[in-house]
């Protein structure tokens, strides 16, 4: 994980709070004939909160070690693997 | 994992445990939000026909505020429809502020005004379906029906573009005496394109009157059980899930439904209503208070309903056959919700006479 990556929202790509759960919604089409959304686990939900164009990746990954009371290289590595489905579905960059 | 992909397969699913959760926090879920009582067509069982009076209706900017606000109360789906919404010509501001919000929104039109350049629109802004009124597979009769000529011509070219564009979209149909020997053909049409088709059997009685023509052109009961079956055989196969449907008396709620649960309406001028049928209680989001605000009034007004002493369908002594558990139907023939709309009750006293009783049972 590079440490001082710094990724940011793609704005095509809305946030949703409903009943409790963090859902994102593209407002293009995700494939030929449909529209995906993508619903986001609590971990992945606070890191989302946190991509915001400014923070690095250490200092998420820190804050979230911190909030989480886990291990810092357990979460450095969910962290890589969210960033990476976040780049998949277009949602960062 | 920690992000779900919800796909056409997942979605049933992930919608049906959001509706729960959104029932048990008591937020707003589902919203239909007429935007417009305009129509360019003169179907004779809509309030248009009946007596409707035009008021000035929500510009632009209030319906982007109101939009606004549904997303800040977690509302996730709108349905939106009209009259015709087509008939705005800022449907596409209306609908590209919809997918900005963060919506999954369908649109209720008759289809009329969809050629290619329309649909490309559509799908550029994202529309999850378009559900088109479809009640005539003869071009005569649906012309005639509509009031416009070669409009038959142009929903049948819209139904088509939006099928080849695959933007998903269903076909609606009423059921009366004058589409009855049509409505078989009509949904092989449907089965044939591949698109669900949605037969509703009840012709309704609308908010400004047209009772007229629903007491002449309502289907009666052997030819709703008839139509039923020859539209949707599989439901009535051996084995099939028999749908479930509570009635009022057995519920002990006035409203079994969505309304004041996870859904409300919004009508063209800003009033948060139980639903689409009925015009009532008609707050004014922008003037009180907000959506939230006047959400919180429905359900209480709602509570309020379901706790009504001497509810008319409790001792009612034909309920066992009486399926319907909307009292909007009431609502709109008498004006009352705690009172019996003749037409169920005609209904009802026919299946009784046929010692028919309903699937529910």
């Amino acid at each position: 994980m590079d440490e001082n990556k710094i990724f940011k929202k793609n704005q095509d790509v809305v946030t949703r709070k409903i009943a409790g759960e963090v859902i994102l919604l593209p407002i293009y089409r995700t494939s030929k004939d449909m529209s995906y959304i993508y619903s986001l686990n609590k971990t992945a939900a606070a890191a989302w909160e946190l991509i915001d164009g400014k923070n690095t990746l250490g200092k998420i990954r820190d804050k979230l070690t911190q909030a989480y009371d886990a291990g810092k290289g357990k979460i450095a590595k969910q962290l890589d693997e969210l960033i990476n489905d976040l780049k998949l579905i277009k949602a960062i960059s | 994992m920690a992000i779900k992909t919800i796909g056409s397969k997942k979605s049933n699913k992930f919608f049906k445990a959001m509706l729960a959760r959104s029932r048990e926090q008591k937020n707003p879920l589902n919203v239909t939000f007429e935007i417009t009582r305009r129509c360019n067509f003169y179907c004779p069982y809509c309030y248009r026909v009946g007596g409707f009076r035009p008021r000035q209706e929500l510009n632009i900017k209030e319906i982007t505020a109101i939009l606004r606000q549904m997303a800040d109360a977690g509302v996730l789906c709108v349905a939106f429809t009209g009259g015709e919404p087509f008939a705005r010509e800022d449907i596409f501001d209306i609908l590209e502020c919809a997918n900005r919000c963060g919506f999954k929104f369908n649109l209720m039109t008759n289809g009329y005004f969809i050629d290619e350049n329309a649909a490309d629109r559509l799908k550029d802004v994202n529309i999850n379906k378009v559900d088109i009124s479809f009640n005539f597979l003869s071009p005569a009769a649906f012309d005639k029906f509509s009031g416009v000529k070669g409009s038959f011509v142009k929903v049948k070219n819209a139904i088509e573009i939006l099928s080849k564009k695959n933007i998903p979209v269903a076909l609606k149909a009423t059921g009366m005496t004058l589409n009855k020997n049509e409505l078989v053909a009509l949904s092989r049409y449907a089965r044939n394109l591949r698109v669900p088709f949605y037969l509703d059997a009840e012709v309704s009685v609308c908010h400004s009157g047209c009772g007229d023509f629903s007491r002449k052109h309502s289907l009666d009961n052997a030819e709703v059980s008839f139509l039923m079956k020859a539209v949707y055989p599989e439901m009535f196969r051996p084995g099939a899930a028999v749908m479930r449907i509570k009635s009022r008396a057995r519920s002990g709620r006035m409203f079994s439904c969505a309304a004041g649960r996870d859904m409300f309406s919004v009508n063209p001028y800003g009033e948060m209503n139980f639903c689409v049928q009925i015009d009532y209680p008609r707050y004014n989001i922008l003037a009180e208070g907000g959506i939230k605000s006047c959400w919180e009034r429905i359900k209480n007004e709602i509570n309020r309903l379901n706790t009504t002493k001497d509810y008319i369908c409790v001792n009612c002594d034909i309920i066992k056959y009486c399926t319907h558990c909307c009292p909007g139907r009431a609502f709109a023939e008498t004006g009352s919700f705690n009172s019996c709309s003749e037409y169920l009750r005609n209904m009802a006293l026919e299946r009784k006479r046929e010692k028919e009783i309903p699937r529910d049972q």
